[in-house]
């Protein structure tokens, strides 16, 4: 299984960044104001929101080549949550469309949707 | 027409400047309640957590104390109350409220007698006592008592102690869920601890840098 890449920095990400989790409740309401709620999913489903804006050359050729090679959100991919370190072994991009903006020679940037696939 | 019990409140909470462990704090109560699907307990930050009070007869009231209500208030109405005690000895009148200890509250009230004298402010969360010896004068002004408690209790009671043979008025008895008194507002029959549940099912956290979170929470009180 394909690992997510780490800069030469050694991380994953840059600040700002962000992370989400998503659950999915059911809620039927009664007349006198209580409440019935159902749970959809199993767990959360996470997110994470890389935004990364001063790359080297190397760094986001790097990261548009391993997206390629996952084929966009086709593939999964092992990736580590930068906040606390735990691995989820099966995660995908979350866009099928990669967008790289390059300012300068090191000041390269681009923003990548990742999100873990079992519940 | 109109369902008179069909009240809810709403909060909208947008947090910045977080550290890594207030984030981590809401985001593990977030995920122990699976988003909106269980209920917590909430207490309401910008609220009066006591009931009753501009009545202090009502039973959520304990005392031994004769009260008369519809005294005037520094307001210019008639919201105070005037506490007697013909005991011979200390009386109080204490309202205890459902809420973690572990939060610092305030308690807070206005006071004022004819008569020079003294009054004792206290909170009480079970396990410990704090109080604060007031002097009371002719004219009304606001006193205040603060204090935290254990992280395992859920009850805190506030309570006003006057001494024997005293008459005392006192208006807005308020209990905030903050280290300082807050502006009086009046309650009712409903207190500002509240079963609630968040309204969202998807928590953001966006982070700017080591201990600096921000997120936003909306949540709202449920009938259980």
């Amino acid at each position: 299984m394909a690992t997510f890449p780490k800069l030469t920095s050694g991380v994953v990400t840059q600040y700002p960044s962000g992370r989400t989790a998503t659950y999915s409740t059911s809620i039927m309401q009664f007349v006198d104001g209580k409440e019935q709620r159902f749970r959809e999913l199993k767990s959360s489903v996470r997110r994470w929101l890389i935004e990364l804006s001063k790359l080297s050359a190397h760094e986001e050729g790097s990261v548009e080549a391993f997206f390629s090679s996952v084929q966009g959100q086709f593939g999964s991919f092992t990736f580590v949550d930068p906040w606390d370190d735990v691995e989820y072994p099966d995660c995908s991009f979350d866009q099928e469309t990669l967008n790289a903006l390059s300012r300068s020679e090191s000041a390269n940037q681009t923003y990548l949707v990742i999100r873990n696939n079992r519940s | 027409m109109a369902d008179p019990e069909g009240s809810s409140v709403a909060w909208d909470l947008q947090y910045t400047g977080l550290t890594d462990a207030e984030m981590g704090a809401f985001e593990a109560l977030f995920e122990s309640c699976e988003g909106r699907l269980r209920p917590f307990v909430f207490v309401d930050p910008l609220g009066n957590l006591l009931r009753w009070t501009e009545d202090l007869n009502k039973g959520v009231w304990q005392t031994g104390l004769l009260v008369v209500t519809a005294v005037e208030d520094p307001t210019g109405g008639t919201g105070a109350c005037r506490l007697t005690n013909g005991a011979q000895g200390v009386q109080r009148i204490s309202q205890a409220v459902d809420a973690p200890t572990s939060y610092t509250y305030t308690f807070g009230v206005w006071a004022k007698s004819n008569s020079a004298t003294s009054l004792r402010l206290g909170l009480d969360n079970g396990t410990s006592t704090i109080s604060v010896d007031v002097a009371v004068q002719g004219e009304w002004e606001c006193y205040s008592v603060s204090a935290s408690g254990p992280d395992s209790g859920d009850s805190v009671r506030c309570f006003i102690e006057v001494p024997a043979a005293t008459a005392v008025d006192v208006y807005g008895p308020q209990l905030d869920a903050q280290p300082d008194a807050s502006e009086y507002r009046k309650a009712t029959d409903k207190s500002g601890v509240h079963m609630a549940r968040f309204d969202q099912d998807v928590l953001e956290r966006r982070t700017f840098g080591p201990d600096n979170h921000s997120t936003r929470l909306r949540v709202v009180t449920v009938e259980e």
